[in-house]
């Protein structure tokens, strides 16, 4: 059943997976220091007992979302697909919930580029891509591919159409 | 190139009108509410607001002054030379709709109002004309259409009386054409639809008009109450007696007047109403008052919505939307077409309306895996609502268990939309146009064309996948996108969809060819 729409091909940088592991890592580990104090001044001023509750709670979702965040990485590399073509920008992503996006080169407003730090440290960058009503984000492509899809969108997408 | 116009003078009535109103509360807060208070908020509060109005006043000639506009070959040019100098470009093409309101001011100088809406987002997305004469009105429509030498004939009509005292138009039938004589040149405008006495009727039924009145009838009884306790030296017999007549009278007053209030607030609003057409525009033209009049190009049109609420549906009535890039949300009533058509006539009347859109009779239904999926898809409403219930815990009748009722209504009132929605929710397509019928008490049917459709997307989430489902959701332009999506087709379906948007790209590489050239 999956094949019935042809999918797109190209795939991300392997690299992704990095940022993502670090990027949700540095999150994680953020929260856990959060959760830390907090855990600490509720033992010190002895808190309503719910307070307790509700950081226990909240440790075993934050235990459970970093642990899911490795699987995640390694599974949203593995399920994005993209690809362009003159009439079309394809993008296909989700294993759980799974997306499939048709959008004409027509409708596309503007293609930009963009690079954070860890997306640097990989040298890696990622594309916008406004239409009229969203913003579609490739998340991580290596350098030169990055520039290449950008200006072959920009070419596209100066066809007029009214 | 012409030259640049002042805007017509009456623009100053008007600005001085809109002064007037806006300021007129403050004046009354802080001069006769809060007038004898000094305190020094108040004490130069006064002296600012009487400051900032003849400010206010003053600049409004200016402004006049300074604001011109140039009707080009290609584009409309606004120039304000105020503090600082703007310059607008409004390229014809872009303008999406174009609307005129007439307050009883405007008819008594025999001006009209004209807004332009583009589908430009943010402040100068439309470009208003307070007042202008309704000659130049109609020739800036006319420039808007590429139509120079044309007429359009696009005077601001009021919809002719003796056909509206005829009564509904003949199904499928455009019955009247207006042949109009302007400038020598003859045009024709057919009239599709024009508000009768049935119809004003069944509208006040259905939109429980009626209703407006029970906030003023209740405390006109209660007051008659207090009159009427005052008696109490009379026998109880006859205060029982009295009583009666009294209820039986002040129920037969209530309801008259109920009646008498409905529909007349009901003509007011939808009373004079047309709906006109000619090869390239529609017309939509209504209002006792305040006369409004909407027009758009008919490819200009994104999409068709029929709406049905609960009530409607039990009358047979349809409301008609014409969806269209621009504007801003709170005037999106005036794009509608009549808002109680009955279902047959809102069908016909698209057709004839819009060349391209037919409502398809047959629908396929969703398959009945679906039906389990929606029905037992987590309702977070549901859910947030009793956890709320469930600790505030409210007793408005004096039993304790009343959360848990009122939870299970709840999940009942969810459940029962649910399956009203699967029951609802049909889907279909053709070569060029695509039709969702959707919504739980209140229905949806949208009707769309393949090449007004921004983008796609079919998406399954895990238990979608399982069973074979997916959905499909598309966008069309309106303020500034509208998204449209159908749950739980099959997935072959989806594919199909997913295949035939990519298929638009046929005819729009011999556009582009056509536009190389």
């Amino acid at each position: 059943m999956q094949t019935i729409i042809s999918s797109p091909t190209k795939q991300l940088s392997k690299d992704s997976v990095k940022v993502w592991v670090i990027s949700e890592t540095l999150i994680n580990v953020t929260g856990f220091i959060l959760l830390g104090v907090l855990f600490f001044l509720d033992s010190h001023y002895s808190w309503y007992g719910w307070a307790t509750w509700l950081l226990i709670a909240l440790t075993i979702l934050s235990v459970s979302g970093t642990v899911w965040s490795f699987f995640k990485a390694v599974l949203l590399y593995k399920h994005w697909r993209y690809d362009v073509n003159e009439e079309f920008l394809q993008l296909k992503s989700g294993a759980l919930h799974e997306e499939h996006q048709l959008i004409p080169m027509t409708k596309i407003q503007s293609v930009s580029t963009h690079q954070g730090p860890l997306l640097r440290k990989y040298q890696l960058y990622s594309i916008k891509i406004h239409t009229m009503g969203s913003i579609h984000v490739i998340p991580a492509l290596p350098e030169a591919v990055a520039f290449e899809l950008r200006n072959q969108i920009a070419t596209y997408a100066k066809v007029e159409e009214e | 190139m012409e030259a640049s116009r002042r805007f017509h003078p009456f623009m100053m009535v008007f600005e001085m009108g809109r002064l007037i109103k806006n300021s007129l509360f403050f004046f009354v807060f802080l001069f006769i509410i809060k007038g004898g208070s000094d305190s020094w908020m108040f004490f130069y509060g006064r002296y600012a607001l009487v400051g900032l109005f003849i400010f206010s006043l003053i600049s409004i000639p200016i402004k006049w002054k300074s604001r011109t506009y140039t009707l080009e070959e290609k584009t409309l040019q606004i120039t304000r030379r105020y503090l600082t100098t703007t310059k607008q470009t409004v390229p014809y093409s872009k303008v999406q709709h174009v609307k005129r309101k007439n307050t009883w001011l405007h008819r008594m100088f025999r001006v009209t109002s004209l807004t332009l809406e583009t589908s430009v987002q943010g402040e100068e997305s439309s470009i208003k004309f307070p007042a202008l004469d309704v000659s130049e009105a109609d020739k800036i429509e006319r420039k808007i259409e590429h139509k120079k030498g044309e007429q359009p004939s696009s005077e601001f009509h009021p919809p002719a009386s003796e056909s509206a005292e005829e009564g509904m138009n003949v199904l499928g039938e455009t019955t009247k054409i207006d042949t109009d004589e302007v400038d020598g040149e003859k045009v024709d405008r057919a009239v599709h639809f024009t508000s009768s006495k049935k119809e004003i009727i069944k509208a006040s039924f259905t939109s429980f008009s009626f209703l407006a009145i029970i906030p003023l009838g209740a405390s006109l009884l209660s007051k008659m109450e207090d009159f009427h306790w005052e008696s109490k030296t009379e026998g109880v017999l006859s205060t029982i007696l009295d009583s009666v007549l009294l209820t039986v009278f002040a129920v037969t007053v209530f309801i008259l007047a109920a009646v008498v209030l409905g529909i007349g607030r009901t003509i007011v609003k939808y009373g004079k109403y047309e709906i006109a057409s000619d090869p390239d525009k529609i017309y939509i033209t209504k209002g006792f008052v305040d006369e409004s009049y909407f027009s758009i190009t008919k490819e200009k049109v994104q999409a068709v919505l029929i709406e049905q609420t609960f009530m409607k549906r039990l009358m047979g009535l349809a409301g008609v939307k014409l969806i269209c890039a621009g504007g801003s949300e709170e005037d999106t009533d005036v794009s509608s077409l009549y808002p109680f058509l009955s279902v047959d006539r809102a069908h016909l009347l698209i057709e004839e309306l819009l060349p391209g859109y037919k409502v398809q009779g047959h629908m396929e239904r969703l398959p009945k895996q679906a039906f389990w999926v929606r029905l037992l898809r987590v309702s977070w409403l549901g859910i947030i609502s009793t956890v709320i219930l469930f600790f505030v815990k409210p007793d408005p009748f004096g039993f304790e268990s009343f959360w848990v009722m009122a939870s299970v209504l709840l999940f009942v009132f969810i459940g029962v939309s649910r399956i009203l929605n699967y029951y609802h929710s049909k889907y279909v397509m053709d070569e060029s146009a695509i039709q969702f019928q959707f919504g739980g008490f209140t229905s949806h049917l949208f009707l769309t064309k393949r090449e007004k459709l921004l983008e796609v997307m079919v998406s399954r989430n895990l238990f979608q996948k399982k069973l074979g489902l997916a959905s499909v959701n598309m966008v069309n332009r309106e303020n500034p996108v509208r998204h449209t999506s159908m749950d739980d087709v099959p997935n072959a379906w989806a594919s199909e969809f997913y295949e035939w948007y990519r298929k638009r790209e046929n005819k729009i590489r011999g556009e582009n060819k056509r536009r190389a050239l």
